[in-house]
């Protein structure tokens, strides 16, 4: 851990607001990146992102420092956003009345050059993904789209790293299935 | 995919792909992955999913949109800090009552106050048990004759044992119940039934209410100190149609810098996009030069174009006066 965020985190345990919300700055994009990983809804990242820094604030004391600051921060951002499944349920609801979800594509970056169109394959990816159960999602998220360690997200899930191997090929399997005509798109 | 690999080499393929093995485990696929075709095949397929994923998946958050959510943080936590602040002054204080309770009443050290304490007991159980009648004055009574301001705020009387209603387009009644029914009318111009319309909505807890109030307050003539409950209403109430309606009701007062700057704290701070259009609504009547630079952070900021819209046509209304790039780069 950089000593500039131990600093930050020994300010902010202190009482500390501005040296949270430099904490907060610091942080903040990947945790809203990986609310909006989690739950594809751009008003859902953005309350999950302040439920996170919420509790956070409230439990920065608990933090001992033992692990990095931002493995800490996800595990907050995994545990919040299981709460919002009514707001998946909604969601689930909103893609199939309105497929031109266009809310979800505002903070896709559009690097997509190939034959089928980018629109298309986002919206084949999003579907594969959302048929994926809960924690294999969340695994698999956390491990090729945050390039997390095995054991880090063992720890932020409080499951084995068996247990996270075993998820990832689950999940691998299903998108090999969902995604199969698109795997050379 | 082969059919020749078996469950456990497809596993450790996923694994492989998504860098997922351990270093000997990688070393030793790397191994079988250098004489099995098809086991180089089933690498390539996922690598090739695992590309189609990672792109479409990428995202990239708006500068303004983490700006604006660590604006609404900053102001969250604030109103965490000043809560946490109230709370512990109201504890200090009850434990020094109880401390103080404690040590003269029920360890009382001398006789006289053993029966001073157990005079007040038996006094304070025989007030529970045989209420007396109400002191208040029976029947309807006029405003002025009644001071219930003075029964508010001595605590003989609570707001929630109040009720408004209205006779007709000027006068205003409340009724009082108390132990016994009471009812006191009044003209909304009169000092009197505004006070008591100034602290229901302030100090009410039912919205309906609290509503009511405002709505009563909104018809009187503008004063004030109707302005100023008006103006506190629009930032704390909680309950968004008080808020909407405080800032309908603030139109018909002239703008100052007071009331500019909380319409520009309800721009950056509340939730509801009605309640942020009717303040920017006050600022539109009598545009200042002041409020240009906080509605260019509008203009990118707020999340309803609408908003935007009006905000920008607002400060279009500014432009050539000042030079707005100089606020910018500010």
């Amino acid at each position: 851990m950089k000593e500039e965020i131990r600093q930050l985190i020994k300010k902010a345990q202190s009482g500390d607001t501005g040296a949270f919300h430099d904490l907060v700055k610091l942080h903040d994009e990947r945790v809203m990146i990986l609310a909006y990983q989690l739950t594809h809804n751009e008003q859902d990242a953005e309350d999950l992102y302040q439920e996170v820094f919420i509790k956070a604030y409230k439990n920065i004391h608990n933090f001992r420092f033992e692990s990095q600051f931002y493995t800490w921060l996800y595990r907050i951002t995994v545990n919040t956003s299981y709460n919002f499944k009514r707001k998946q349920a909604r969601l689930k609801l909103y893609e199939s009345e309105n497929e031109d979800s266009s809310g979800y594509l505002d903070w896709i970056v559009d690097s997509s050059n190939n034959n089928k169109s980018s629109k298309e394959i986002m919206n084949a990816v999003k579907s594969a993904m959302t048929i994926l159960p809960q924690k294999q999602r969340t695994v698999f998220i956390l491990k090729h789209l945050e390039n997390l360690k095995i054991k880090d997200i063992a720890k932020i899930i409080d499951i084995s790293e068996g247990t996270v191997k075993r998820y990832l090929f689950r999940a691998m399997e299903k998108l090999r299935v969902e995604l199969k005509e698109y795997r050379y798109a | 995919m082969p059919d020749t690999l078996n469950k456990e080499q497809r596993d450790q393929a996923a694994l492989y792909a998504l860098d997922a093995l351990s270093n000997p485990e990688r070393k030793q696929f790397e191994q079988l992955l250098e004489s099995n075709p098809d086991l180089q095949t089933e690498v390539e397929e996922i690598s090739a999913i695992l590309t189609t994923t990672s792109t479409a998946c990428e995202v990239k958050i708006p500068e303004h949109i983490l700006a604006g959510q660590r604006n609404l943080l900053r102001g969250k936590i604030d109103q965490l800090e000043a809560d946490a602040a109230k709370k512990s002054s109201l504890t200090s204080k009850l434990s020094d009552i109880w401390y103080n309770v404690n040590e003269r009443l029920f360890i009382p050290r001398q006789p006289v106050w053993a029966v001073a304490t157990y005079v007040m007991f038996a006094f304070l159980i025989g007030r529970l048990v045989f209420p007396t009648v109400s002191t208040l004055p029976v029947a309807n009574i006029a405003a002025d004759e009644l001071n219930v301001m003075q029964l508010l705020e001595s605590g003989t009387l609570s707001s929630k044992d109040i009720d408004i209603y209205q006779n007709n387009a000027k006068s205003v009644g409340f009724n009082l119940q108390a132990r016994n029914d009471y009812s006191v009318e009044g003209d909304l111009d009169d000092k009197s039934v505004r006070q008591i319309l100034y602290y229901m909505l302030k100090n009410d807890n039912n919205p309906g209410k609290r509503l009511k109030a405002v709505n009563l307050i909104s018809e009187s003539q503008p004063v004030e100190e109707g302005r100023v409950v008006l103006i506190s209403s629009l930032l704390t109430d909680p309950n968004p149609g008080v808020r909407l309606r405080a800032a309908k009701s603030l139109n018909s007062y002239k703008s100052d810098k007071t009331l500019r700057e909380a319409c520009i704290k309800v721009l950056f701070e509340d939730e509801n996009e009605a309640v942020r259009m009717a303040a920017l609504g006050i600022l539109s009547n009598n545009p200042t030069e002041d409020i240009v630079p906080a509605l260019q952070i509008v203009t990118r900021m707020d999340k309803n174009e609408f908003i935007r819209d009006q905000a920008r046509h607002i400060t279009d209304t500014f432009k050539g006066q000042i030079a707005v790039e100089r606020i910018e780069d500010e």
